[in-house]
């Protein structure tokens, strides 16, 4: 889902750089030094997440994780999506540098947004927990669909055409990042639950 | 050790068929030879079908198996523990069982140069089969993300973070 350089207009991109701007100026107040470890390691996750390609008909769709991030990193998720966007636009020439502003909202904005609606997980039932960070990673990977679709819109692609065609090519994708969702939350449950369940938010 | 081997840390070995032989250069990643370095021809399977040595130029040559058609793998081995290998996809044979394209097939016969035309390009699209098949791969395996730059992205990232870190902690 990164969107290449020369696909989308300037005024798109300068909306998309001055909310990854205000995003990431907000994570950075918010963030305490002794979550920089697992900020890190998230955006390292985040980072190889989109090389795990998933075969899906004729094109193929890509890992994103970023309803995980927002789950567990909440308003700093767009610093730790940021940075692993930009090292994996510069090494890996995925998305672009013009479109890092754009990109990191898409991917961010969702995450935060699940992080609003969902985070802190529901504690007592374990089943419960894990259904919501399944329709938490799910989300966020709907939603930034729904964004990408809206800014192809404005390049003159017709919206519905758009997005059906990114809904329908990352629906797998939608249901195989809410159980690896699922499943990360479970196993974290178990080993370090506080940080799902609000006591690390600052 | 030779002051080669110390700086040179790798081996590389390019090969190719031409007609009845199959020919290659085995080389320190700094340009010098590879002299009387061990080359092995072996099917797929693992079965070697002949072994030479390199030439002062790090040079050697094979005759072309006659036997076999499908990609044959070469290994070379040098001095001190270097080991390459590569696979040689074989260019197929003409129609007539033979590589030789000799001068007589035009002495005798009252071909026009349309049909001149058409055998030669025949014959070197069969040619460039093989080395359109390694360029495919080779553009295929340079446009993946290596192993290399999923390391380096890794190591960026702990060190932004280990700065951030160090930066915060300050205050």
């Amino acid at each position: 889902m990164h969107i290449s350089e020369g696909v989308l207009s300037p005024p798109i991109l300068l909306t998309g750089a001055v909310v990854t701007i205000a995003g990431v100026a907000w994570g950075l107040k918010r963030l305490t030094a002794p979550r920089i470890p697992e900020t890190a390691l998230l955006s390292a996750t985040f980072f190889v997440a989109s090389l795990i390609h998933i075969p899906i008909g004729p094109s193929s769709a890509h890992l994103v994780l970023n309803g995980l991030l927002g789950l567990i990193l909440g308003p700093v998720t767009f610093p730790a999506v940021l940075v692993a966007l930009f090292l994996q636009a510069i090494l890996f020439q995925f998305g672009g540098l013009t479109t890092l502003g754009i990109n990191t909202m898409n991917m961010a904005l969702p995450a935060l947004l699940v992080y609003f609606v969902f985070s802190p997980l529901p504690k007592e039932s374990k089943s419960l927990a894990g259904l919501a960070a399944f329709l938490a990673g799910a989300l966020a990977l709907f939603l930034s669909g729904i964004l990408v679709a809206i800014e192809l819109a404005f390049t003159g692609e017709s919206f519905l055409a758009a997005a059906k065609l990114i809904i329908l090519a990352h629906l797998p994708v939608m249901i195989i990042e809410g159980l690896v969702t699922a499943i990360i939350v479970n196993f974290l449950r178990r080993v370090r639950p506080e940080i799902l369940f609000g006591e690390a938010q600052a | 050790m030779p002051l080669q081997t110390v700086f040179a840390h790798r081996i590389g070995l390019f090969a190719y068929v031409e007609e009845e032989k199959i020919q290659g250069q085995v080389y320190f990643v700094d340009g010098t030879p590879a002299k009387k370095a061990q080359v092995k021809l072996m099917d797929l399977k693992g079965k070697v079908l002949a072994s030479t040595l390199t030439d002062q130029q790090g040079k050697f040559f094979f005759k072309r198996p006659v036997t076999k058609e499908g990609p044959l793998r070469i290994v070379a081995l040098a001095e001190a523990g270097h080991r390459t290998e590569m696979i040689l996809h074989l260019n197929p044979k003409t129609e007539d069982g033979s590589y030789q394209k000799g001068s007589s097939v035009f002495k005798n016969s009252s071909l026009s140069r349309e049909e001149i035309s058409s055998l030669v390009r025949k014959e070197v699209q069969k040619e460039l089969e093989p080395i359109k098949n390694l360029l495919e791969e080779i553009l295929k395996e340079l446009k993946k993300p290596s192993f290399h730059e999923i390391i380096s992205g890794f190591g960026y990232i702990i060190g932004f973070f280990g700065l951030l870190f160090w930066i915060k902690s300050k205050r």
